[in-house]
């Protein structure tokens, strides 16, 4: 038998495409494979009727219909996403029971290429955390070890896509959702620039700042199921035309920002991200670039995504969707008992930071402020892209981490996403791409940073330093 | 003596009105009064996790006009933001409305006496759903159709002294907005609606006192007893020496008194902030120009013209200014036929009549539409001009037109309404008229005028009244004034 | 900087045990010293509108069948007659 999972989905379409194999064989080894690996607790539902969407795309296939360019490929979605008929539950006691009445324009538009959703991907509740501990599935594992945190929030996805779950999985990225998994279990994730991919489905977390976007094994299906999730769409008035315009060169300009060599040089990762600078010298050229205010990037983060999530999450409240205490007396008990219950700690923690920013007094301050130190950090952005093609740093400070290592600590916590922030609040595409191992035997991720819209050109300089990494 | 008479009330107004739009502000769900509960509603009315705002832009439009009707300036850059609490009527537990960036500052109104009451802003949000309160046991029901509906909220400076201030501006903003096709202002539906602040302060005082507000008001008449209720309340408060409580209050009219609203006791803290699901909105001059270019004349300076150029009295120049129907309806029968004393009348009398009678029940002023077309009524009215028919053939011939919707002049020719008497035949009548009754000879020699109405009756009578009375009338001297 | 955990719990609509509270206002302070770092940021006197759209690319007044009621209503913890229910609400 065919170890579909060892395949890309550009090599699974074509067995599919040339009768080699049927869509149905393809989806069944996945779901054999999701079974085997259920201790993972990365793909928290299968959908019951993935089969029967394989043999419908397999009639197709049969009688020479037109076939979409996702033919065939089970893709797994961040239960945070909507999809018509099935739970979306983004991991939350609160929202558990929830069944979505209509569908994601990304759902659609994978459904319109024939792609098979083929089921739920365990997550952060919320999409609010790093390390997919926070679900009320339970914690999600580490697809290189057990013993070790999946990321976060789209933890589910990246660990379904690493293990051989699925081809390709869709997680959300806010500050980091998709990145840092994706770096932690060693496989590619994105974030496009903001309003390349419809919103439209997805549950809010920050609205300025989520994405959506695939995690896949590596830079060029990334690529390819990007520009299929991309485009305007009626439904969400913050997408943008991304046309992905490529920008070839002979040699592209790398940019090493200071700022970051700064926080990374007394870490012994410091060493990996050196090294993997050495080896491709002659393949680019390498300038240094200052982001004078990157490291705000992480308060004016910790200060938006509280601030819209407090709003963005106030709709549920036991009334409409969401779960509703039980032995309420009055309205004001539904609100409170079911909010109570219904959040965890850290949404609540969250949500209280964010009305705390937004309260009267404090809005100038926190709220106010931070939104105009954002705009002096994409401009510092936009003049560093003057002088380079891309901005190369790591994905994250360290490795995956033990599971229940981290102590509660939150700003502690927070600095993890200190490098993958920074491409939310510029509003700029980042890639991680897998490239050493660490000491500890775990996947280490190298993010490249690319101006707005120039994501052909950032996977172009990913593909050329994946390349080099793989010479040893 | 009324508590009342040491103090001055100061007042200031917040309006809702509903604008008249075919779809919500944010979605493209239907914009329309009572259907059934929650038909008219989809995942972004009902707040639905995933969903997302998208502006009509029609409410920018009409709101635009609003602006321009009282006034204002325009922002060219406005911005919604979310204004956040919990209310079961609000789905998403915020409103997207307008704080920093409004769509229009300034502007006002001017009463009757010359007073100018100051506008603060018309800025643009969204309204809420519908709350029915069953009981303890069954709880309140909540129907999101009204939610989403798109709002202008028109804020005034506190410029009222009294409650015949802030009626005569209702009045006046509700008809503009009707005439622009800005609103429907329905304000039995709650199409338009109106919170009071109100305070007092001692005659001579110049600093404010402390106001309460009244929500929702809906009629004129509400909206009068309030203040005055209110007043009277707070008077009594204050010269028994205690304090105004600023708080919300809700008036009931049937009671004719009004409470303080529980739901409303904690002080509020609302943390706008620009909604992040939506981009503030550019506007170009080209795009207010061509709003402008779309307005239409204000009542007032209709019923100027109507008084003033066409000789109306001024209550039937107010009657005919009620609606913008209404006054077009008149305004294009006089351009096709320029006797507007008679068409006012018949407007008035007869098709206000049968519409009247047409209607099943109790029919709004606003809802008016005539059942016959400016040119058709105007044919009508040409026919009796020219005395080809009178008044009561003419009444025939406007039923006939309604119920067949034929032309009229092709109905009257078809029905034989027409005078068809040749002149040949009037004058042998008149001719031995003269020959065999000599007085009216003598009388006319006397006082043509006086006997020609004897004359045309002697014609009319011997023609079964076919004749045209105004050929005889010119016919008589042919005949009379020979010797 | 006042941490007002009571305020903020009424406006979140949320409840805490005693216990809670006090971790919160612990772990708030701390949170709230590394954002406020961004006090601290100077920044230049003109800063930019964001980019807005045009009105010209609002979406147009034409009304569009959306899903049923039924759907709509679907999970709600109650419903009655077409539609939500909450407790009494007391105005």
């Amino acid at each position: 038998m065919i170890d579909y999972s060892k395949l890309s989905i550009f090599e699974i379409m074509d067995k599919i495409k040339t009768h080699e194999c049927s869509a149905q064989e393809v989806v069944e080894f996945f779901i054999q494979k999701t079974k085997e690996n259920e201790k993972l607790n990365a793909i928290v539902e299968i959908f019951d009727d993935v089969v029967e969407k394989a043999k419908e795309i397999d009639k197709k296939i049969q009688n020479n219909e037109k076939l979409g360019k996702l033919v065939g490929i089970p893709v797994a979605i961040k239960d945070n996403i909507l999809y018509s008929t099935k739970k979306a539950g983004c991991a939350s006691a609160f929202m558990q029971d929830f069944v979505s009445p209509y569908s994601a324009t990304i759902v659609e538009k994978l459904l319109d290429e024939d792609a098979i959703i083929f089921g739920r991907t365990n997550m952060d509740e919320f999409a609010m955390g790093g390390s997919t501990e926070k679900s009320v599935y339970g914690v999600c594992h580490n697809a290189k070890n057990f013993e070790y945190v999946a990321g976060g929030s789209s933890g589910g996805s990246a660990v379904a896509v690493s293990a051989g779950l699925v081809p390709v999985a869709i997680g959300t990225d806010t500050g980091g959702s998709i990145r840092q998994p994706s770096s932690y279990n060693g496989v590619v994730g994105v974030k496009p620039t903001y309003g390349t991919v419809s919103r439209y489905g997805i549950v809010a977390f920050a609205s300025s700042l989520d994405q959506a976007s695939p995690i896949t094994k590596t830079i060029s299906e990334c690529e390819y199921v990007l520009k299929i999730l991309a485009g305007k769409d009626d439904h969400d008035q913050t997408t943008i035309q991304n046309d992905f315009a490529s920008d070839k060169k002979d040699k592209y300009r790398l940019g090493i920002c200071k700022e970051v060599v700064e926080k990374l040089k007394e870490r012994a990762e410091f060493y990996n991200f050196e090294n993997a600078i050495k080896k491709v010298s002659d393949k680019f050229e390498i300038v240094d670039v200052s982001i004078p205010h990157i490291s705000s990037s992480l308060a004016c983060y910790y200060i938006i995504a509280p601030a819209e999530a407090s709003s963005n999450l106030a709709r549920f409240d036991g009334v409409k969707y969401t779960k509703r205490a039980e032995n309420c007396e009055s309205l004001e008990d539904v609100y409170v008992k079911s909010r109570s219950e219904g959040f965890g700690k850290e949404v609540k923690r969250r949500i209280m930071l964010g009305n705390f920013v937004l309260s009267s007094g404090y809005y100038d301050a926190f709220y106010g402020k931070a939104k105009n130190v954002q705009k002096l950090i994409k401009k510092e952005f936009k003049t560093a892209f003057l002088n380079c093609d891309a901005i190369i740093l790591p994905t994250t400070l360290s490795t995956a981490f033990k599971i229940g290592s981290k102590n509660s600590d939150p700003v502690e916590m927070y600095m993890e996403d200190l490098f993958t922030v920074p491409a939310n609040i510029a509003g700029i595409p980042a890639v991680s791409v897998p490239y050493s191992l660490a000491e500890n035997g775990l996947p280490l991720g190298m993010q490249f940073m690319a101006d707005e819209m120039q994501e052909s050109k950032m996977f172009e300089i990913a593909k050329i330093f994946k390349s080099q990494m793989e010479v040893e | 003596m009324s508590y009342l008479d040491s103090y001055e009330m100061v007042i200031g107004l917040e309006i809702h009105a509903e604008l008249a739009t075919r779809t919500k502000i944010f979605c493209s769900c239907k914009n329309e009064f009572g259907a059934s509960p929650n038909s008219n509603t989809c995942p972004v009315c009902t707040g639905m996790p995933g969903a997302l705002p998208i502006t009509n832009k029609k409410v920018i439009e009409l709101a635009i006009k609003a602006g321009l009707s009282f006034g204002c300036e325009i922002s060219k850059y406005t911005v919604f933001e979310r204004k956040n609490y919990f209310y079961p009527d609000l789905s998403k537990a915020y409103q997207i409305s307008q704080l920093v960036k409004p769509l229009n500052i300034g502007g006002g109104v001017e009463l009757d006496s010359g007073k100018f009451i100051r506008l603060n802003r018309i800025h643009v949000e969204e309204d809420a759903g519908k709350l029915t309160h069953l009981g303890k046991s069954q709880g309140t029901l909540i129907d999101y159709n009204r939610g989403g509906t798109p709002l202008i909220e028109m804020v005034t400076e506190p410029d009222f002294r009294s409650a015949e201030e802030v009626v005569e501006f209702l009045k006046k903003v509700r008809e503009i907005l009707m005439f622009e096709g800005i609103a429907n202002c329905k304000m039995e539906q709650g199409g338009m609606r109106c919170d009071v602040n109100l305070s007092l302060r001692r005659k001579g005082d110049s600093n404010f006192g402390i106001r309460t507000e009244m929500k929702n008001l809906n009629s004129f008449r509400s909206v009068q007893r309030a203040i005055e209720y209110e007043a009277e309340r707070q008077a009594e408060v204050l010269a028994s020496g205690g304090d105004v409580v600023q708080e919300t209050r809700k008036w009931d009219d049937f009671a004719g008194e009004s409470f303080a609203m529980r739901s409303k006791e904690q002080a509020q803290d609302y943390r706008y902030f620009p909604d992040p699901d939506l981009l503030p909105i550019l506007i170009s001059d080209e795009e207010i120009e061509k709003v402008k270019s779309e307005m239409v004349e204000v009542p007032a300076s209709r019923r100027k013209k109507y008084t003033e150029e066409f000789g109306i009295p001024k209550y039937d120049a107010e009657l005919l200014t009620q609606t913008k129907y209404i006054s077009d309806y008149f305004e294009n029968c006089v351009s096709l036929l320029f006797v507007p004393k008679k068409i006012s009348n018949w407007i008035m009398v007869d098709l206000f009549k049968i519409v009247k009678d047409q209607a099943q029940k109790e029919q709004n002023q606003e809802d008016i539409v005539f059942p016959i077309s400016e040119k058709q009524l105007t044919n009508i009215i040409k026919m009796l001009e020219d005395r080809q028919i009178n008044k009561n053939v003419g009444l025939e011939l406007l039923q006939k037109v309604i119920e067949t919707g034929k032309d009229a002049n092709e109905l009257a020719k078809e029905m034989n309404l027409l005078v068809t008497i040749s002149e040949d035949t009037i004058l042998n009548l008149l001719s031995k008229l003269k020959s065999e009754n000599s007085k009216v000879v003598e009388d006319y020699k006397k006082d043509p005028e006086k006997i020609s109405k004897f004359i045309t009756g002697y014609v009319m009578k011997n023609t079964q009244g076919k004749a045209n009375s105004l050929v005889v009338k010119n016919l008589i001297p042919k005949v009379f004034s020979k010797e | 900087m006042e941490f007002d955990v009571e305020h903020l719990s009424y406006l979140s609509k949320l409840e805490f045990s005693e216990d809670e509270k006090k971790a919160f206002e612990t772990e708030f302070s701390s949170v709230l010293d590394f954002v406020g770092e961004i006090s601290g940021v100077q920044l230049s006197e003109e800063i930019e509108n964001d980019k807005p759209i045009l009105l010209s690319n609002l979406r147009e007044d034409e009304p569009k069948e959306s899903i049923s009621r039924e759907q709509i209503l679907a999970n709600a913890p109650k419903q009655k007659d077409g539609c939500f229910v909450a407790p009494l609400v007391v105005e």
